[in-house]
């Protein structure tokens, strides 16, 4: 029992410091005087990396995803003859969850478990230490980028998700179940505030931005520099990073859906 | 590592991230309709609201012409002020025109028909509508249902 | 550079206890001791990208684990090091490699850039690679350019980890002449950290041999191969057995059987 008892307890001191590491090296990243002009440059590569190249799998995603709410939405609809509600449906249901969350869990697999390995290799190929001793601060030159460029790239690529997911809606509801285009789009306009309901979407999405690429920069800049610590670190920042996702998922739309 | 390709890419990205940002406050939450400039109010008075939203549509004959801009408890007459904006291009409802609430569907969200009547005059800017008949209320029908039923026995 | 009662753990394993050593400016220092006495760490140690956990390490009369992050880097730019993998960074050109250093720390218009880095390539016998990237390299040239990278700042001390591990004799023979050299030329304090230990001890004018959490010797290496000391002798002929011992520390083998 006292075995158990500081079992929990080591566990405990252990996820403490961790969570305390992982504060200052966000706040050592993004904090303090850095060459702006250079690191905007990088900053604008490493958007390229994670949100340019993350378009096409956002895109075909948003696209099916829509597609799917449109078509499962008209069945559940059609019982009640309340079809024209389909774009409500479609449209409520992507700006307030799915269009978030989705996107940042398919960040996490795509760009997230990306940066973790850049950043491992970095670490184990020795780079991070010949930065510093060449006097540059690699938390600066090679975290912080890419910390910007996620919480940059993932709102752009949430929005991007939610308006293919609502055209996808559009065109099966729309197009082929033949559900009237007028108040499909009447409907959905009703019935989606902008301050409500994609302004809280966006909040959302640029909380899980910070999140998901907090734990992926971390997990890079704290593994251990093995090829074997890179594998283990990528397959925790996938994991961590869903489950932050989803959790606070829960928090936010208590906190701006459910009066709780 | 840095070439006008990255930078050409990373432009086209945020461009089209602002673009489906409009499209989602445009298209998906019709963000311009409710500051339309070409738009005129009328209010309308009505015994009971109930389920009515702000946002909701306007429409006559089956055609959406406006919309639900505000509704507010009248103290004097002990009644709901529903303030709509109907698109300028729809100016021609008599001054007996009536207001009704409807459903649309059984479970369809709320909104407001207009029926034009047969006046001579326009309703213009900032006239109220008296002619109304209030939201279904279901408990209500369904009480007097229920009453009419058993008064038969 | 002083090293001074140097205490310092990982976690629960001590990796030096009590380590005292000097490292004369101008020369080349070998340190030398078997794998896993932490050769690569004292290096960390003297950079500052680790902190002792008692003792003092002072270089050029500052104190490393005093210094405040500025003052640590402006040492740094002082030290060169040249990391057992040569460290390139993988996305750029081998000129991009050297130049990077400069352009971090200097103004220097491209114009002089590109004098600079070629002047530097060329002192490695590169400057051929100039466009090429570092995997289209072998490993000692890789190293070479590394090396060109750590002294493109003209540094007053340079370290290099493990150099020769892995190097055919003729890359040997390259680097071993690069680092006597450069030496020499550029009147460079050089630290050379490796177990390589005739290649090493040819060229070095000082040996500090670790042990067992300490310094085991410490002298020129004539004085070296003269040691009466049965570990510095097991170390230096490459006998299986004697104060290193052959076995992991375990029960004897008739129990186990």
């Amino acid at each position: 029992m006292v075995e158990w008892i500081t079992g929990v307890g080591r566990s405990t001191l252990s996820h403490l410091s961790n969570l305390g590491r992982a504060t200052l090296i966000l706040i050592q990243a993004i904090t303090g005087r850095s060459n702006v002009g250079v690191h905007w440059r990088l900053t604008i590569d490493q958007v390229y990396v994670v949100g340019v190249l993350s378009l096409s799998i956002i895109i075909v995603s948003g696209l099916f995803i829509g597609m799917v709410l449109g078509l499962q939405g008209y069945t559940i609809l059609a019982d009640y003859g309340s079809e024209q509600a389909l774009g409500q449906m479609v449209a409520l249901s992507l700006t307030r969850e799915l269009g978030p969350v989705v996107t940042a869990l398919l960040f996490a697999g795509r760009a997230g478990s990306a940066l973790t390995a850049e950043i491992g290799l970095m670490k184990a190929t020795e780079q991070l230490a010949s930065l510093e001793m060449i006097g540059v601060d690699p938390l600066r030159r090679v975290v912080a980028p890419r910390f910007w460029a996620g919480v940059i790239s993932l709102p752009i690529l949430s929005l991007i998700f939610v308006s293919v997911g609502c055209l996808g809606g559009a065109l099966v509801g729309v197009s082929w179940l033949g559900v009237d285009s007028g108040s499909f789009w009447a409907n959905m306009q009703a019935s989606v505030e902008f301050s409500d309901d994609v302004l809280n979407g966006i909040i959302k999405s640029v909380v899980f931005a910070v999140v998901v690429t907090w734990i992926a920069v971390y997990q890079g800049y704290d593994l251990v520099p093995t090829s074997e610590g890179i594998s283990r670190a990528t397959t925790k920042t996938v994991v961590h990073a869903s489950l932050a996702v989803l959790g606070l998922d829960f928090f936010l739309t208590a906190i701006m859906f459910g009066e709780i | 590592m840095y070439s006008r390709g990255t930078e050409l890419s990373v432009g086209v990205f945020v461009l089209l991230g602002a673009l489906c940002l409009a499209f989602l406050a445009l298209e998906v939450s019709g963000l311009t309709q409710s500051s339309d400039s070409g738009a005129y109010r009328l209010s309308a008075r009505f015994d009971n609201v109930a389920g009515l939203t702000t946002r909701a549509k306007v429409s006559a004959a089956g055609v959406t012409v406006g919309r639900v801009v505000g509704i507010r408890y009248d103290e004097k007459t002990a009644g709901a002020i529903v303030d709509m904006e109907i698109s300028q291009s729809f100016s021609q409802f008599s001054e007996d025109t009536s207001a009704s609430i409807l459903t649309g569907g059984l479970l369809g969200e709320k909104y407001i028909g207009l029926m034009t009547g047969g006046g001579p005059n326009n309703l213009a800017d900032g006239d109220v509508i008296y002619d109304t008949q209030s939201a279904v209320i279901l408990e209500e029908l369904i009480g007097k249902f229920l009453l009419n039923m058993s008064s038969e026995k | 550079m002083e090293i001074n009662n140097v205490v310092f753990r990982r976690d629960q394993r001590v990796i030096y206890d009590g380590l005292t050593a000097s490292v004369p400016r101008g020369k080349i220092t070998a340190i030398v001791g078997p794998s896993g006495t932490g050769k690569t760490t004292l290096l960390r140690l003297i950079s500052g990208q680790l902190n002792p956990d008692a003792g003092n390490i002072s270089v050029d009369g500052l104190s490393v684990r005093l210094l405040k992050r500025k003052a640590l880097f402006d040492l740094r730019r002082r030290m060169g090091m040249l990391f057992q993998s040569g460290a390139l960074f993988t996305e750029l050109s081998v000129f991009e490699n050297v130049a990077f250093p400069l352009r971090v720390h200097t103004d220097l218009d491209d114009e002089l850039i590109r004098l600079v880095v070629s002047m530097k390539l060329e002192a490695v016998g590169l400057r051929g690679a100039l466009d090429l990237i570092p995997s289209e390299l072998s490993g000692g040239m890789q190293r070479r350019v590394a090396l060109a990278r750590a002294i493109a700042l003209d540094p007053e001390m340079i370290m290099y980890d493990e150099p020769f591990v892995g190097q055919d004799p003729i890359g040997l023979g390259v680097l071993l002449s690069l680092v006597k050299r450069l030496n020499q030329a550029l009147g460079l304090t050089s630290v050379v950290v490796s177990h390589d230990l005739q290649e090493t001890l040819s060229i070095a004018d000082h040996v500090i041999m670790i042990a067992n959490t300490r310094v085991a010797f410490e002298g020129s290496p004539q004085d070296m191969r003269l040691s009466e000391d049965s570990l510095v002798q097991q170390f230096l002929h490459g006998r299986p057995d004697g104060p290193v011992h052959f076995h992991f520390p375990a029960s004897p083998i008739e129990d186990a059987l």
